[in-house]
């Protein structure tokens, strides 16, 4: 075992005692359900070599859309898994994207559990911003390194994040987790499984670690949801709106933000027409009528825009292009 | 002495259904016509023509097509029946289990066809039963009389507010359906008073409420699925109360209707047979002859299969010996059909349990005869005979291992 660790990890599954749970939060097609795959494939390859391992990774979606929070619960164990309930309590929480709000993040959080958080801050800092508490904590700013490694129009910030991950498991050998990652993305081709593998050893060398153990840092506790009694919901569960999309700023969804350059727009308008959220009621495209009574484009509607680049796609001047939605905006 | 509101009129089952779909005031009815139901919205059509149905009728492309415009005519606020059966009520399935999700109270007007394979068009609740638990109010008639009084008690408990359920009014193919008999209608004073208590159909959260616009239709997570599909739960509860309340104003301003269950001759008897729909007039002519002969044997139709009354079966089958089930549907591989399977369990943990034995007959429109009805009575006196207790015995099957 060729890793060394820092703080107190998971140094091995002990036989006989429950599994190790794990939970990844992310936002859709940041790749965290590819990850998580890749454990499992990871565990696959140890049960080959004869290792008496077990793993399951169950993804949980809500409306299965690009952006919309994403949350997939993995266990690790030494023996077989037969459970398949949602854990309550967590060994590990991985946040991919911390705009998700804490109270959904930090649920199953206990004394001992490791947080590996997708962030360009110091571990310190956004542990006090999010008010974590006394708490091992790993970050990694894989948002960047995946983008400077990809050089993908998105950041897919999985692999990177898979880096930092591989350190609080030191007894899982690096190369066979690369092997893993390999077997995931072959189909992708060379030049992204390259990138790909040199964004996780960047992920594993670039974390930080800090032991907050035994640290001040305030802990918040997690606001369970209100939830409404089953004589509150009205018949088949319609609800007493229309039109909610104007209400409800799906931009909160975003991982990435265009940034449009309005020297470069020529008012094409193919970003409307490719827009898949676009609506005259909650525009994600700005426009006006100029004095020559032409439509032109203005800006864009970050209310709704849920980042998913389509207008840089189609953009014929090289307008827009995609910022972390981490970056101040300017 | 009361107002009279009824005339006499002959009439077959599908013509009575298309009788109380005008005489309810019904906004639409949406069809693809289907053999043994086709003549209700011919009817219907008919009647339409001569001005006397002031809704819309529709013939669509299928019947998916066709319970989606029930489906959205309901969400509108429109009072709306469907009538269809068999592989047409198969191939809508997913709608008539979104309508009692949704709380959409459509009346159905099943005319009970055997399902393919083999093609049959005749008699069989085979079509019926993939919705027992899909969250409907379901009713089986035994005549066209019925088939005309449970439309009114359809739409009045499925509209009320404590319930909004889809609501299944059941008559066994051609032997209800196309069978004339001579029925009770209400007369132009008695649709005046029937309209009064029926109301308008007012839809609380309509997609046409103009001033409280509502969605319809959304995604529903783990988080709240099972309180929505609690409310169903609770609304069914919420029928027997209602049922009895639509039943006991029917019957006292038009004409007596059952609306649970029918027992006969049940109070002394140490046997009994149950079942459902149009068979129940040969099993109660068989127990006729069979009580002149010194025989302890009664008769139960169970009318409302949902809400199934536990309640009273356990009252008036609870003191029996042995009970014998005949369902016009087959179970292939458990132990008891399914209106044998909820006897059974309605009768469980009584202090002491009659025997069930499972009966499936008249499958396809065969016939069943008083004879062998006869032949289930002398089984049920002697269960220490019965070889085939784990699973139902078909009856008249040439050559089977039948009594």
């Amino acid at each position: 075992m060729n890793q060394k660790a820092d703080i107190s990890y998971f140094d091995k599954l002990e036989p006989d005692s429950p599994p190790v749970t794990i939970v990844w939060h992310a936002r859709g097609n940041q790749g965290a359900v590819a990850a998580t795959e890749i454990l499992i494939i990871l565990f696959a390859l140890l049960i080959e070599m004869g290792f008496e391992f077990d793993g399951t990774s169950a993804p949980i979606f809500g409306a299965a859309k690009e952006g919309e929070p994403i949350r997939i619960y993995v266990r690790l164990s030494h023996d077989k898994i037969e459970v398949f309930y949602t854990p309550t309590s967590l060994d590990v929480i991985v946040i991919v994207d911390p705009t998700i709000s804490r109270n959904v993040t930090l649920q199953g959080a206990h004394k001992d559990t490791v947080f590996l958080i997708n962030t360009n801050k110091k571990p310190e800092e956004i542990a006090r911003e999010l008010k974590l508490g006394s708490k091992r904590i790993i970050t990694i700013d894989a948002t960047r390194i995946a983008k400077e490694e990809l050089k993908s129009k998105r950041s897919h910030p999985n692999t990177t994040i898979l880096g930092a991950f591989a350190r609080i498991f030191p007894f899982l050998p690096l190369e066979l987790i690369k092997k893993s990652i390999e077997t995931k993305l072959e189909e992708k081709g060379h030049k992204v499984l390259d990138a790909n593998l040199k964004a996780f050893e960047r992920g594993f060398a670039e974390a930080e670690e800090f032991d907050g153990r035994t640290s001040d840092i305030p802990l918040e506790e997690v606001v369970p949801a209100k939830k409404l009694a089953w004589y509150d919901i009205l018949p088949g569960a319609s609800i007493p709106a229309t039109g909610n999309f104007v209400v409800n700023k799906t931009g909160s969804w975003r991982t990435e933000r265009p940034i449009l350059d309005l020297e470069k727009c020529i008012s094409c308008m193919n970003c409307i027409q490719a827009c898949n959220d676009y609506s005259p009621d909650a525009p994600t495209i700005l426009t006006q009528y100029g004095k020559d009574g032409l439509l032109k484009v203005t800006g864009i509607g970050y209310d709704h825009c849920k980042g998913c680049a389509a207008c840089v796609t189609v953009c014929p001047n090289q307008a827009i292009h995609m910022v972390p939605e981490t970056e101040e905006r300017q | 002495m009361t107002e009279k509101y009824f005339v006499i009129k002959p009439g077959d089952g599908n013509m009575m259904a298309a009788q109380a779909i005008t005489d309810a005031d019904t906004d639409v009815v949406a069809v693809y016509q289907i053999t043994p139901s086709t003549q209700v919205s011919e009817i219907v059509a008919d009647m339409k023509r001569a001005g006397e149905f002031t809704g819309e009728v529709r013939v669509l492309h299928g019947e998916i097509e066709a319970y989606t415009a029930c489906y959205t005519a309901s969400q509108c606020g429109a009072r709306t029946a469907g009538p269809s059966c068999s592989q047409g009520l198969l191939y809508a399935s997913e709608l008539l289990h979104a309508m009692s999700g949704a709380r959409l109270p459509i009346v159905i007007l099943a005319a009970n066809r055997e399902v393919s394979a083999p093609v049959n068009i005749h008699a069989g609740h085979s079509d019926v039963m993939p919705f027992r638990d899909s969250g409907a109010v379901m009713l089986f008639a035994k005549n066209a009389q019925e088939v005309y009084d449970f439309t009114f008690l359809a739409f009045k408990v499925g509209e009320d507010k404590r319930i909004q359920l889809p609501v299944w009014v059941n008559y066994d193919g051609f032997e209800v359906s196309h069978t004339t008999v001579i029925n009770k209608v209400l007369n132009e004073a008695g649709i005046k008073k029937v309209r009064d208590w029926l109301g308008i159909y007012d839809r609380p959260c309509s997609m046409l409420n103009i001033e409280h616009p509502h969605s319809t239709g959304g995604l529903v997570l783990p988080n709240y699925f099972m309180e929505v599909k609690y409310a169903i739960l609770q609304a069914m509860q919420n029928v027997p109360k209602v049922m009895t309340e639509a039943a006991k104003f029917y019957s006292e301003n038009f004409w007596p209707v059952h609306s649970f269950v029918e027992g006969y001759e049940l109070e002394d008897a140490e046997y009994a047979i149950v079942t459902m729909g149009s068979r129940f007039g040969t099993v109660k002519e068989a127990v006729r002859l069979a009580r002149a002969n010194g025989e302890k044997v009664g008769a139960l139709r169970i009318i409302s299969f949902r809400p199934f009354p536990v309640e009273q079966i356990r009252t008036m089958l609870g003191n029996k010996k042995a009970v014998a089930v005949l369902d016009r549907s087959a179970v292939y591989g458990s132990a008891m059909p399914p209106l044998c399977g909820d006897i059974a369990s309605s009768l469980a943990n009584l202090p002491t349990v009659p025997r069930t034995r499972s009966f499936v007959d008249s499958m396809g429109g065969r016939v069943l005869t008083i004879e062998q009805v006869f032949k289930i009575i002398e089984s049920l006196k002697h269960p220490e005979k019965w070889e085939m207790d784990t699973r139902s015995t078909w009856i008249g099957v040439e050559k089977g291992d039948t009594i």
